[in-house]
Order: structure tokens, then sequence, then C-alpha cells
């Protein structure tokens, strides 16, 4: 009875033991420097590699597999897009990923269009292999930091930036 | 006074007010720092103004002659916290100042904090948490005068070092001292 017991306990204990905050950070940098819009997500690395052996059976080796790392940075291009309000799509550019401790980062950028006012974006990495993953989004770099979290059905989210102080609003 | 002006004096040549003296006016040899009675009259209003005690202070702080700083610090994010302070002298020495987050506890958006050196100290600079020891996201704003912080994305696109170690000190720590007379560098060891 002591070991059915002990062995319940386990069983209990066993789902806390294993990471399963699914979720990603991503920084949205309006960089005044580069001129540039600089995309920064930040992964569990122990889910892009669950991610890639989902997508791409036969194992996954993120750390040390540059292919494997490079398929991650494809299937991450190919689920996050941005686009000006009005709806036109910006490009983004591959710059390239990296590990970071117990962390894959992906970065991406594209040029800032001339008179933007907010920015459209979709983030759906990871959402269809899991239900609860979360994909938070810092938007920096223009007034106040905007945070956009895609969960559940979101697929475009839009952040607004407040017009620059002491401008009339324009209507 | 400009640069020109001084050379042209100085090679003799007269200028065309010089010449015309009639020319001139009020706004010659005047601006908008020159101090007249109505400031003086302002200046004694103040000092009648102020209470006993405040009359005090001020005396005092007349009669010690030393440097008078005053920090402004914004909340941006929230949450009230200690501010470290790092204080960089002109002669190079640094200082610490910790201030309790008691400081928030009449205004939780905005505070001034005054720091006082003497006169042969001044402030060079000054940065809020320099060793990370606080819960701030951003770092950008922690410098005056300001630094420019670089993003993840730049120092990532930074050209990386192939060598596989920066510096052989192993070897370097051999080499000789040289002495001022033997100027040849050929006498390097290594």
């Amino acid at each position: 009875m002591r070991f059915v017991l002990i062995f319940l306990a386990l069983l209990v204990a066993a789902p806390t033991m294993a990471h399963q905050l699914k979720a990603s950070v991503t920084t949205v940098l309006f960089n005044k420097r580069t001129s540039n819009i600089e995309l920064m997500h930040r992964f569990y690395l122990h889910d892009t590699e669950h991610a890639v052996e989902h997508l791409f059976p036969g194992g996954a080796d993120i750390i040390s597999n540059k292919a494997d790392q490079q398929r991650f940075v494809d299937y991450i291009e190919s689920h996050v897009a941005l686009q000006t309000l009005s709806g036109e799509p910006l490009t983004l550019s591959e710059v390239g990923a990296q590990v970071d401790g117990k962390f894959f980062w992906v970065y991406q950028e594209a040029p800032i269009p001339k008179d933007i006012k907010g920015i459209r974006m979709s983030h759906g990495a990871l959402r269809e292999l899991w239900p609860a993953q979360v994909n938070m989004v810092n938007v920096e770099g223009r007034g106040k930091v905007k945070t956009l979290h895609f969960t559940q059905n979101d697929t475009w989210l839009e952040a607004r930036f407040e017009p620059k102080e002491g401008l009339p609003l324009k209507p | 006074m400009p640069l020109f002006v001084e050379r042209n004096k100085a090679q003799g040549k007269k200028l065309w007010v010089d010449e015309n003296p009639d020319v001139t006016d009020f706004y010659d040899a005047n601006d908008r720092f020159t101090v007249t009675n109505k400031e003086r009259n302002a200046y004694n209003k103040f000092l009648k103004g102020l209470k006993p005690w405040e009359r005090k202070v001020f005396d005092r702080a007349i009669e010690e002659d030393k440097n008078y700083y005053v920090l402004e610090f914004s909340n941006v994010g929230g949450l009230v916290m200690p501010i470290l302070l790092e204080l960089t002298y002109e002669d190079g020495s640094k200082e610490m100042q910790h201030i309790p987050a008691e400081i928030w506890r009449r205004n939780h958006k905005h505070v001034q904090k005054l720091i006082i050196t003497d006169k042969d100290k001044n402030l060079v600079s000054v940065s809020v948490d320099p060793r990370w020891e606080t819960a701030d996201v951003d770092v950008e704003n922690n410098h005056y005068p300001r630094q420019i912080i670089p993003s993840r994305i730049e120092v990532y696109k930074r050209k990386k070092s192939t060598a596989k170690v920066r510096r052989d000190i192993m070897q370097d720590i051999k080499t000789e001292l040289k002495k001022d007379e033997d100027n040849d560098d050929t006498k390097e060891q290594n």
C-alpha cells in the first residue's frame, strides 16, 4: 500500500518537474540609430527542439546542429509578419539566430517606413503545435512600450503609437 | 567673442563700429544676462520672504560655498525601487550612493535629490544602478550624460573575433621591460 501511495505521489509531482510554460517573448524595436525595425524573438531552447522534431520527423539537435537551427529560423520567418496600419506588408529580412543559455534567439529586421503611426503584426509561431502557446510582443522605441499577446485564435494584432507630445492630433 | 573679431583686432583692422561710434546702441554693451535693479529688488524680496530657519540655511550654504547638484528622477515603469547611484568626479574617483526606496514616499512619480560636494570635487557623470541590482527593464535612460546602449541585433552583427584567444598572455608575460636607453625594437622576446 505504501508503495502505491509513493507511486501516486510521484505521478502527481511529475508534471511540475518539466517546464510547461509555453511562451515566447519578442521585442520589436524601432531603432533610431540603424533606422531599422528590429525583431528579436526569444524561445525556450526546449520548445524549439520539440517544434523542429514535430515539423521535421527524425530527431533534432538545436544546440549543435546548424541545419536544425536554420529549419527553425525558416519556420519562424514563415509564421511572423508585419504590416503598416493600412495593411501594406513590410518585408522582414533574416539577420541570424543564436543560442544563449536556455534560450534560442531569432533575429529579423526591416527598414522603418516613413511616417509610421503604428504596426500590425501576426505571430503564429508554435501556436498550431501547442494550443497553450502564448507569444508576447513588446513594441519599443516609439513612446510607451506597447504589448501584444498572441493567444488562442489571434491572428493580426495592432499597436498604435501616441502622437508626439506638443504636436496637435491630426484627424 | 568670435575668433575673427580677435584676429581682426590683432591685425589692427578697424571695424565699422570702431570708426563710427555713433552707431552703437544700448544692446552693444548689454545682453540678457545684465543685472539691473529689477533683479536686485527681486533678490531682496526673496531674502525677505524666507523664514528665519530658511534664512539660516541659505546663509550657511553661501558661506560654505560648495557645489550643489540637484538630480531629478522620474518613475517611468511604475514600481518604486531604491536608487543606486554611481557618481563619477572630475579626478576620476567614483562614489556609490544608495538611496532607499523611501525617497518616493511623498511623490511616487518624480523626485529630486540634492547632492553636495566640495568646491574642488566636480561631478562629471552619474549612472543609476550600474551593477544591475534592481529590476530595471530599460537601461538606456540610466546614464547622465546619455550613453548609447546597442540593441541585441547591433551586438549580434558586430564582427566576431576569429582568434582562439584574445591575448596570448602566457607568451606576453615573458616580455622584458624595455629601458629608456635602448630603443631597439628587435630585442623584443618572441
